[in-house]
């Protein structure tokens, strides 16, 4: 199983040269430099070029590649233009909020979906695989932006069970009450974003159980004379899990990334907010880290899918 | 020597229910099954077969199944047994080899556990004596290095080894009644042989009945006792071994005995039945169903019936009487 799984790193190796050259080509072809903003109408032209110079810009690309590699490397990945400040700061104080609300729905998403999706399965056709498939249309149809909007004036508003922005009460003081807090604040995101997630788990798992119901494996074990509850839990359920647990990695980053909504409407400090406001201020050394940043979350999805599999299925674990 | 009968199959049908109607698969078919005894069943793909054993051992999804007749198994009307009471047999008293050891095995559990699992249900041994069983089993069904294969997963092992885990499976708690689907059909020949073998030396040691499904009248000439030939669901000939190799009746048992390989027969030779088995939803149950593949000959009239022509020898219909090839008129 190590053996899969160092093989699978090397292979992110290549991926990530690609990736990092496709964001460097991008940070090239976005209007500005690291002086726009900082120089006035009136600075000699002469003087900013050689400013710009001394930066290197007027170096070969492949010296210029070097360079933002080994920035990179630092942890250097330029100012924010309109934050005035350097974007690994700026992204730093964000990615934490959203890791937690994403890992939150994630769990909530599943939390759901899983027995929805063991329930339509098992008893498809009948009543309450019906009811289920009315459920799933509601999440799929309904547009996120007013359910959200929806949620947040019900629950927060009206009913006042949950705050309405931020990540953290004010009051809030020492490790515990602030993480309580911090909680406290993910909640309702959460949950909402939760079980708009479940769509396509439900979906997924309802036909892998059907499918699986009329595999030969299932006939053998019936021929056991092993009971139904038992058929089920120890060779349907498990069988059907295993495409799921294996996607759960490419749905942490799909969540990472897909948090733009739920943040903008929370105003919930993460890195979905920050992407908006930084396409639309133009804040372009921020957009293109962002870019990176979510580009190399991707490959560790893919990776963390992998290695569960490997995990999971003894056809992969063998080799 | 009179043999205790284990099996009885009495008139039984069975209809699927397809886009809300029901066709008929099997149609009145009454079979018995002694110990100690082999009995074959043949026919083409889709006559049938796997429909019949699936009866038997209940595995059918009776929401859309319609079974009528009666199965009396070791003195229980099986068809009116609950669900519960036939997981009581299942595996127990009766285990099922199936056609495709390939797909037959959950692939992601060890085969140790997947042979203890019939263990588990049936018997209350202690874990540890449920280890050695399962040792022993897979040693009695030919597998080398018992401890190791019991470790690993179904894709490590072979499609022969797979099916030798299938019949562990089946025969785990000593069975009364061994069905077995088209056993060997996945395997060569020399595989064949021994599975063939090993399958009659389990019969021997628990007196158990056999019912052997095969489209390969090669094994039914080797093992069976008793041979059921199968068409449309229906059972057009039945007879002891001997007498269906030496003096078939029906013409499909002589098609299918004509279109049977032998040793001095060369490819080309091989006589084929022109057409195949209709599909359940075109079958003309009033209608003599194999004669629109003899075209040449005169069919009978109305749906023809089982009779018994000589003592344990059945064919149906009449027609067989006036039947020639078309290269013998
Ligand atoms: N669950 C089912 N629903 C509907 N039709 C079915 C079902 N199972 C079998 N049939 C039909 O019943 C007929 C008999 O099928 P069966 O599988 O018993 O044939 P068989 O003799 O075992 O063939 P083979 O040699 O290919 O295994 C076929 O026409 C098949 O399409
Ligand atoms: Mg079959």
């Amino acid at each position: 199983m190590w053996k899969t799984i160092i093989r699978r790193v090397l292979i992110m190796i290549p991926q990530i040269v690609i990736l990092s050259a496709l964001v460097f080509i991008l940070a090239k072809l976005m209007p500005g430099d690291p002086f726009s903003g900082t120089i006035g109408p009136n600075t000699d032209p002469k003087q900013i070029e050689a400013l710009k110079r001394a930066a290197g810009l007027f170096d070969p690309w492949y010296v210029q590649y070097w360079h933002w590699i080994v920035n990179l490397f630092h942890g250097n990945l330029g100012q924010s233009y309109t934050l005035k400040q350097p974007v690994v700061t700026v992204l730093g104080n964000r990615i934490g909020n959203t890791v937690w609300l994403s890992l939150l729905s994630l769990i909530v998403s599943y939390a759901v979906a899983i027995p929805l999706g063991m329930t339509a399965g098992r008893f498809d056709g009948s009543r309450r695989d019906r009811a289920i498939t009315i459920f799933n249309y509601f999440t799929f149809g309904l547009p996120t932006f007013v359910v959200f909007l929806l949620g947040l004036y019900i629950f927060g508003y009206q009913l006042n069970w949950f705050p309405t922005s931020g990540t953290i009460s004010i009051n809030a003081s020492g490790f515990f009450e602030e993480t309580a807090s911090r909680f406290y604040h993910m909640i309702l995101p959460g949950i909402l974003a939760g079980v708009l997630g479940t769509t396509s788990t439900v979906q997924y798992l309802r036909s892998e159980i059907i499918d699986a119901k009329s595999q030969d494996y299932v006939r053998t074990a019936r021929s056991k004379g092993v009971p139904t509850n038992k058929v089920y839990s120890r060779h349907i359920f498990r069988n059907s899990l295993l495409p799921i647990a294996a996607f759960a990695g490419f749905q942490i980053t799909g969540l990472i990334g897909g948090s733009v909504v739920i943040e903008q409407v929370f105003s919930y400090p993460g890195m979905g907010q920050l992407f908006i406001t930084a396409i639309t201020s133009r804040d372009y050394s921020v957009v293109t880290a962002i870019v990176l940043f979510t580009g190399i979350l991707a490959l560790f999805g893919s990776l963390l899918s992998d290695i569960i599999l490997s995990l999971v299925d003894p056809r992969i674990r063998i080799e | 020597m009179k043999e205790e009968t284990l099996l009885s199959i009495n008139g039984v049908s069975v209809a699927f229910k397809i886009n809300g109607e029901f066709y008929t698969a099997i149609d009145d078919v009454s079979l018995e099954l002694h110990r100690d005894e082999v009995l074959a069943i043949v026919g083409e793909s889709g006559s049938g077969k796997s429909t019949l054993a699936t009866t038997v051992i209940g595995l059918h999804n009776m929401n859309a199944t319609k079974i009528t007749g009666e199965i009396n198994f070791q003195n229980k009307e099986i068809l009116e047994l609950s669900e519960d009471e036939f997981n009581d047999i299942r595996g127990d008293e009766m285990g099922m080899i199936f056609q495709d050891p390939l797909a037959a095995l959950n692939p992601l559990i060890r085969i140790g556990d997947q042979i203890k699992e019939s263990l588990d249900v049936h018997s209350d041994m202690t874990e540890d004596q449920k280890q050695a069983r399962v040792h022993e089993l897979l040693n009695q069904v030919g597998i080398p290095h018992p401890e190791r294969v019991a470790k690993q997963f179904p894709h490590q092992l072979s499609g022969g080894m797979r099916q030798r885990i299938i019949i562990a499976i089946a025969i785990a708690n000593k069975p009364q009644l061994i069905i077995a689907d088209e056993p060997t059909t996945a395997l060569d020949v020399t595989i064949q042989a021994q599975i063939l073998d090993l399958l009659k030396d389990i019969q021997r040691e628990n007196h158990a009945g056999i019912i052997l499904i095969t489209h390969d009248l090669g094994v039914v000439a080797e093992v069976a006792d008793t041979v059921a030939v199968m068409y449309a669901g229906e059972i057009v000939e039945q007879a002891p071994v001997a007498t269906l190799f030496n003096d078939a009746k029906h013409p499909y048992t002589r098609s299918l005995l004509r279109a049977m390989p032998t040793i001095d027969s060369e490819d080309d030779e091989l006589y084929v039945v022109e057409g195949a088995v209709p599909s359940i939803k075109d079958m003309d149950r009033n209608s003599d169903l194999f004669a629109p593949r003899i075209p040449w000959t005169k069919p009978d009239v109305g749906h023809p019936v089982l009779k018994e022509i000589a003592p344990n020898h059945y064919v149906r219909g009449e027609s067989w009487r006036e039947f020639k090839f078309k290269d013998e008129l």
